[in-house]
């Protein structure tokens, strides 16, 4: 099976997880580029792989700045939904669009169980 | 007197991170990663990078952009309000001029940017690179001024900002 059908396996299997709470999901590489996903807007996706970096890219580096360690995850609350994000290892990306008043917990466990999944993945990838 | 914002922007590899880098007073905040396409080197900016340095006793606020198409909204996020941009080209890159363009014309689209500018093309000691075409390209034509430049050079660096200053007519 491809990496990316592999990764894209995983994102439905954390949807299936946490039934009714995950609006969609994606899997891009730390600068940016989509590698799979299971938004509702497809083409929304591309962009929204760059934005992740960033958001991450400038959350781990506020971390390291106020000498908070290393990151663990990221997340916007809005009025509607919530995105939650994690570092894939050195390579990778996962982001969760979530209801607004979904299990936080739950869905933390959830996907960083897909972190560890994917990190061998996207590693293998990526020479 | 309130602290001048300078956006450095321009194409992929052009030098924008190394710029902040040589010419900010402070040590410069920047959000490197590696990068997963081949773009001449192993590292490409994902949000922004930040310095500071102090010209004719006024604080400068140094904000440099990522260069991909891709982050384009960085490029208008950072470019609000800003007093003047030092723009990078890459001498060697054959899509230099067309992806300069591009970002100018996103940037101006949001009347972000719409301020006085000058152009520092980089790399144009390497074999195969082509400088002088891109002094007569149609930013170029725009710029303030154009100067080829080292940007790991503090010198320079800092003939691109004074010549920003120049431009502005701050005495």
């Amino acid at each position: 099976m491809a990496t990316s059908d592999a990764l894209h396996d995983l994102l439905y299997e954390l949807s299936d997880a946490v039934p009714g709470q995950i609006h969609g999901s994606l899997i891009a590489s730390r600068d940016g580029l989509l590698i799979t996903e299971t938004l509702s807007d497809s083409e929304e996706a591309e962009r929204i792989a760059a934005m992740v970096a960033t958001t991450l890219g400038v959350s781990r580096r506020m971390a390291r700045r106020l000498g908070a360690g290393v990151l663990n995850e990221t997340a916007i609350s809005a009025t509607e939904r919530r995105i939650q994000m994690y570092l894939i290892g050195s390579e990778g990306a996962l982001a969760v669009v979530t209801a607004a008043d979904a299990n936080v917990a739950l869905i933390n466990i959830q996907a960083r169980k897909v972190v560890k999944s994917a990190e061998p993945l996207l590693r293998d990838t990526n020479p | 007197m309130l602290p001048l914002k300078v956006l450095i922007t321009g194409a992929v590899g052009a030098g924008k991170t190394t710029l902040v880098s040589t010419i900010s007073e402070i040590e410069p905040l920047t959000t490197d990663v590696d990068s997963q396409e081949a773009i001449g080197k192993n590292q490409t900016t994902v949000g922004l990078d930040y310095g500071r340095m102090t010209l004719k006793e006024r604080s400068v606020r140094l904000f440099g952009t990522p260069g991909q198409e891709r982050f384009d909204y960085m490029w208008q996020m950072l470019g609000e309000g800003v007093d003047g941009m030092i723009v990078l080209v890459h001498a060697g890159h054959d899509t230099a001029e067309t992806d300069t363009e591009h970002l100018l014309d996103t940037l101006r689209a949001k009347e972000a940017a719409d301020v006085p500018f000058v152009v520092g093309i980089t790399h144009s000691d390497e074999a195969g690179t082509h400088p002088e075409a891109l002094r007569e390209a149609s930013f170029a034509q725009r710029a303030a001024a154009v100067l080829t430049a080292d940007v790991r050079t503090e010198r320079d660096g800092q003939a691109l900002i004074h010549a920003l200053v120049d431009a502005w007519g701050i005495q």
